[in-house]
This record gives C-alpha cells, sequence and structure tokens, in this order.
C-alpha cells in the first residue's frame, strides 16, 4: 500500500510536467496494438511512443541496431506467435488439407483465413470453423476443387469429437404406435453424427492422405461422389477408456437424403417421400432398424397414442 | 485475509494433457493434483469430459484459463464466462485461475496473452473485471502474472507488476497465481522490471493460491515463455527462494509443447515435492 500510495504521487507528479499530447486510453492503447498486430506488414520503422525499448542487457547482447528497431522487434515476435498459433490451430484440424496442399501453401492459405477471418472467440478451439467456407472460395486453390470438401469432412471430424454425450436411445413403445401416427413421427439425430456430401471421393481421398499412408495412391475424381455418415462410437464398448473412434460410413443417396431430412425435424412420411423420389426401391424399413439399432436416430416426438 | 493457499494440496500437481490420457487413466500416477485448460473442455462432450470425470475422481483438480481476457478495457465476454461457470459446476475445482492480460478488443481475439500497461486506469479496469467474474462463478480466482516480451513506456506503465498484482488482490479479494518462469523471462526481456526477488518481496504469501514451473526457450534475444523444455535452474533456485518466502504452496509443471513421456514431468514435479516437503520440514508445527 505504502509502495503504491508512493507511485501514485510520482504518477500525479509526473503527469502534471506531461505537457506533449495525453497519452492514449487504456481502449484506445488496446486497439494501436490491435492494429500493429494485424498489419500485413510492420511499415514503421520508428517504434510507436507507447513501446518501451526492452532490456538493456539483451540490447547490448544482441548488438544490432537500437533500442528503438529492437523494441519493435519485440511487437513483431508477438505478432508472429499470434498468426503461428492460429497456423498451427487450424492444422491441427484440417491435416488432411494441409497433407494435400503441402505446408508452404497451407500457411500462405491460413495467412490470408486470418486476415479475413479474425478469430471471435477467447477459446482457440473455437478457431477455423469456415476454412472450408474460406477455401471453395480462395482462388489459389481452385486447382483442387475437393479440396473445400474435405476441410468440411475435418471439420465434422473435429466438432463430432466433443460434441454432446447422449444415453441410449429406447424406442420400446414405438411399436405401439399406429401405423398413421407411425408416419407423422419426427426424429432427432445423435449429437456426435454428422452428414456430408460431395460430388468428389471426399472419402477416399481422406484415407488416402492419412499420415500413416506414406504414398497416396492415385484416386479417380470421376469415379463420383460420396455420402457420409460420420460419427462418434466408443473404442471399446463398455471400456470406460474414455478414448472414442471415427466411424465414416459411405450412405446410399436416397439414405443420405432421407436422414437429413430427419435431420432437419421434417416427419418420417415427408423424408421417405423425399427418399422415394431418389429411389423408387428404397428400404425404409431397413434403414429405420439399422439406424434406431446404430443409435443413429435417438429420440421421437409425436402423436405416440395414434 | 483467509489464506487462499489451502485449497489444493501443498505439494506439486501437472497439468493434464491429451497425449498423456491414456497414461493417466491406466496407471493413476502418485501426483497430487491436475491442472488443465478450461477451454479444452468446453465442448459438449466426447473424450475430453469423459476422461476428466474418470481422473476427477482421484485427484483434486485446478482449472486454468487462457481465454477470460481479464484485462480487456472493453469488459468481459460473458458467453466465455458462463462456459467456465459449466465446467466448474460440473467438475468442483479447487482453484480457477486466469492471466493477468488482455487478448481481444472490438470483437477481434487473438488468443494470445497480451501485456497490459500497469496504471490507475487499468488497474480499475482489471479490478473491476475481476471482481464481476468472482461474482458471477461465486468463488475467488487466481491471477496469474504471464511473461512479457514487450512493456509499455513512461506514463502509460507506472506501477510495477508486483505492486499491480498485490493491490489486485487486495481489492477484489482474488488469490495470485505465480508463475516463476514467467517472473524469471519477463525480468530478463525488459529493461523496466525489478529484479525477481524485490518482486516476490512486494506480495503477501497469504494471497499466493498457487505456483506454476515451466520451461522457456530463446528467439532473437528474447526468452520465450514456450512450455516446452524443463524447469531451468535459475527457475528452480526462484522456486527455492520463493518457498523459503512464503511457505509450501501447490505448484504446477507445465508443459505444452514438445511434450514427453509422463514420467518426465511427473520426475521434474517430485523435484518441487522435495523443496515443498523439505519446508514443511522446517516450518514450526
Amino acid at each position: 500500500m505504502a509502495k503504491l500510495d508512493k507511485i501514485r504521487r510520482q504518477e500525479i507528479s509526473h503527469t502534471g510536467q506531461h505537457d506533449g499530447a495525453s497519452p492514449l486510453s487504456l481502449l484506445a492503447l488496446q486497439r494501436a496494438v490491435a492494429e500493429a498486430l494485424s498489419a500485413e506488414r510492420m511499415f514503421a520503422t520508428t517504434a510507436p511512443d507507447w513501446l518501451a525499448p526492452p532490456a538493456l542487457a539483451q540490447c547490448q547482447e544482441a548488438k544490432e541496431g537500437s533500442a528503438e528497431t529492437d523494441s519493435l522487434s519485440r511487437l513483431i515476435l508477438y505478432r508472429k506467435h499470434f498468426l503461428a498459433n492460429f497456423r498451427q490451430a487450424l492444422a491441427a484440424d484440417y491435416p488432411v488439407v494441409e497433407r494435400l496442399v503441402g505446408a508452404e501453401f497451407f500457411s500462405f492459405a491460413a495467412h490470408n483465413f486470418t486476415r479475413q477471418t479474425p478469430a471471435q472467440s477467447g477459446n482457440l478451439n473455437d478457431y477455423g470453423a469456415s476454412f472450408a467456407a474460406f477455401l471453395a472460395c480462395f482462388a489459389p486453390a481452385k486447382g483442387l476443387p475437393y479440396l473445400a470438401d474435405v476441410a468440411r469432412l475435418e471439420r465434422a471430424i473435429v466438432d463430432i469429437a466433443l460434441a454432446a454425450d447422449a444415453p441410449p436411445n429406447d424406442f420400446s413403445c414405438l411399436h405401439q404406435v399406429s401405423p398413421e401416427a407411425f408416419m407423422q413421427l419426427r426424429f432427432t439425430l445423435h449429437p456426435a453424427l454428422r452428414l456430408i456430401r460431395s460430388p468428389y471421393p471426399i472419402r477416399r481421398i481422406w484415407q488416402a492422405n492419412q499420415a500413416s499412408v506414406l504414398i497416396p495412391p492415385v484416386i479417380d475424381l470421376s469415379a463420383g461422389g460420396d455420402c457420409l455418415l460420420l460419427r462418434r462410437q466408443p473404442s471399446v464398448p463398455g471400456s470406460g477408456q474414455g478414448a472414442y473412434r471415427l466411424e465414416l460410413i459411405a450412405l446410399e443417396v436416397a439414405e443420405y437424403v432421407w436422414l437429413n431430412a430427419l435431420g432437419e425435424g421434417k416427419t418420417l412420411d415427408a423424408a421417405s417421400a423425399e427418399a422415394f423420389s431418389i429411389e423408387a426401391s428404397f428400404a425404409l424399413e431397413k434403414c429405420l432398424q439399422v439406424h434406431l439399432a446404430a443409435q443413429t436416430l435417438l429420440n421421437f416426438s409425436g402423436d405416440t397414442e395414434g | 485475509m483467509a489464506a487462499v493457499n489451502s485449497c489444493l494440496p501443498l505439494r506439486a500437481g501437472i497439468g493434464l494433457r491429451a497425449a498423456h490420457y491414456q497414461t493417466m487413466l491406466e496407471t493413476l500416477p502418485d501426483i497430487a493434483w491436475l491442472e488443465i485448460y478450461g477451454e479444452n473442455y468446453f465442448g459438449a462432450g466426447g473424450q475430453p469430459q469423459a476422461v476428466l470425470r474418470q481422473l476427477r475422481a482421484h485427484y483434486p483438480l485446478s482449472i486454468h484459463c487462457v481465454g477470460l481476457s481479464l484485462g480487456s478495457a472493453q469488459g468481459l465476454d460473458r458467453a466465455h464466462l458462463a462456459k467456465l461457470k459449466t465446467l466448474v459446476e460440473r467438475f468442483a475445482p479447487a482453484q480457477v485461475s486466469d492471466h493477468l492480460s488482455w487478448g481481444a478488443v472490438d470483437g477481434r481475439h487473438f488468443n494470445e496473452l497480451l501485456p497490459l500497461p500497469y496504471n490507475e486506469e487499468s488497474l480499475a479496469l482489471v479490478c473491476r473485471n475481476v471482481a464481476i467474474s468472482q461474482d458471477y462463478l461465486g468463488r475467488r480466482i487466481l491471477l496469474e502474472n504471464i511473461a512479457r516480451y514487450l512493456s509499455y513506456s513512461d506514463p502509460y506503465s507506472t506501477i510495477p507488476e508486483s505492486v499491480f498484482l498485490a493491490e489486485v488482490a487486495r481489492r477484489t479479494g482474488c488469490g495470485i497465481l505465480l508463475d516463476l518462469n514467467n517472473l524469471y523471462v519477463t525480468s530478463r526481456n525488459l529493461a523496466a522490471e525489478a529484479d525477481p526477488l524485490s518482486y516476490l518481496n512486494d506480495l503477501e504469501a497469504s494471497s499466493i493460491g498457487e505456483i506454476h514451473l515451466a520451461g522457456f526457450e530463446e528467439e532473437a534475444s528474447c526468452l520465450i515463455d514456450t512450455h516446452s523444455r524443463p524447469v531451468s535452474p535459475a527457475v528452480w533456485a526462484l522456486y527455492a527462494q520463493s518457498i523459503a518466502l512464503f511457505g509450501p504452496v501447490p505448484t504446477l509443471i507445465e508443459w505444452d509443447k514438445d511434450i514427453p513421456a509422463l514420467s518426465v514431468l511427473l520426475n521434474e514435479a517430485r523435484r518441487a515435492d522435495q523443496i515443498l516437503l523439505a519446508a514443511a520440514q522446517a516450518a514450526p508445527g
């Protein structure tokens, strides 16, 4: 306390003597730092007046330039670190995209993305959700038309990993529903699954470009697209070790359309109509059984009294 | 004021990292407590939550955050604070902490621990943000000194960091998370900083809730708090001096980059434990 009081007296006498422009408020100062960190390049050759020179001992050791350029170099260091953090966060979530384009191009794309898309959360894990949308419009990547869809696949994997847990479904009362009421039921999908459709064979591209594959095989892009169901499954049922494995299941188009419609909250009737319009022989009963058993469908709502 | 260091065991803990999930679950090693990065457990479910649920049954927990941005002039991100509260309610930690830093302005986040100027305006601001956080969480938090690579010129920074921290603790009742690696790194990087020993003398022993130890690297004549190395001899020496001054304090070994085998962390923790034990035996009663 005594120490702070002494400092206060010095501060008052100091500000009394300070006849230049008033110092920036904290908010203005934080904006100035933010601007310096976000600048595409450090054009300034003189450090801003709010930046103090670094340790004298360090400058003498370094023996390069003046204390002023050394204080600028500290700003550049922060900028470098924050860009590297974002690049690293993106690389952790999009390893296959990085492998497909190479580290150098990935850095270039990540840097452009970071400039266009400032982080909106204090949680770095949230960063990069819109990277696929960015890549879809990123002109230098247009030679790889499947890249954005691979990025969507990788983001889905990230989202699934941290999605909510859900208790096993209980459809024991489903058989009591009358056939007419049955088709009016709505289902919710398990939170730890995602549906992805692409005109490109993204499943094979993704599998062929895992770190464990030394030399990826050639993939025929004209071989047709993918309808995928991705979901999180316990690695060993009942092991309780908290580990999960990822399941990538290839779906028929009609089955994909059906699940997607159910996921959008459409009735079983409406979702099935969409599936039948794609494939007249759509096996509704079998799909229903499979996805009830696999916990794809978690809950249902509707008039169960029928 | 009541001591805050009674919440965690007065022993060494380690940071729980995903790379060690399996070994931790399989071996349940002899370590007094664990610390997590809160933000890594903000998700709704999945492996991090499942692992933590199991380990929490065996170890006291400290939740350490990097994203509250307690020094942001525009105030706190309530959504972030709400997620932390959910986590705190779910896992009942012994301590909750974040940094004396800022990381966001005008809705743009840098996800970096950026240094504050230390003056009357920033002191009032940090006290307000800490008080709001403590009220919202319904508990005391710890405030950590960051590693700084730059400082602000006169008249922006007028208060030494140690005096600033002690004053925030006095006004808000928060505790201090004393990061000795950060203290060492900052004192080497910046000319205007007091020597670490006089820094320690500015702090009240009763306000120190936790100590952090980690390793640093050097880049462009600047020491960087990378958490990628064993604790340096200079920081171990500073640690021994701190424990002599403050008595035993719960102490964390942090390692975030180039993460080694769990046994390496446990050995570092054992070394801290020996210093803590010796201090406890030397203390009367």
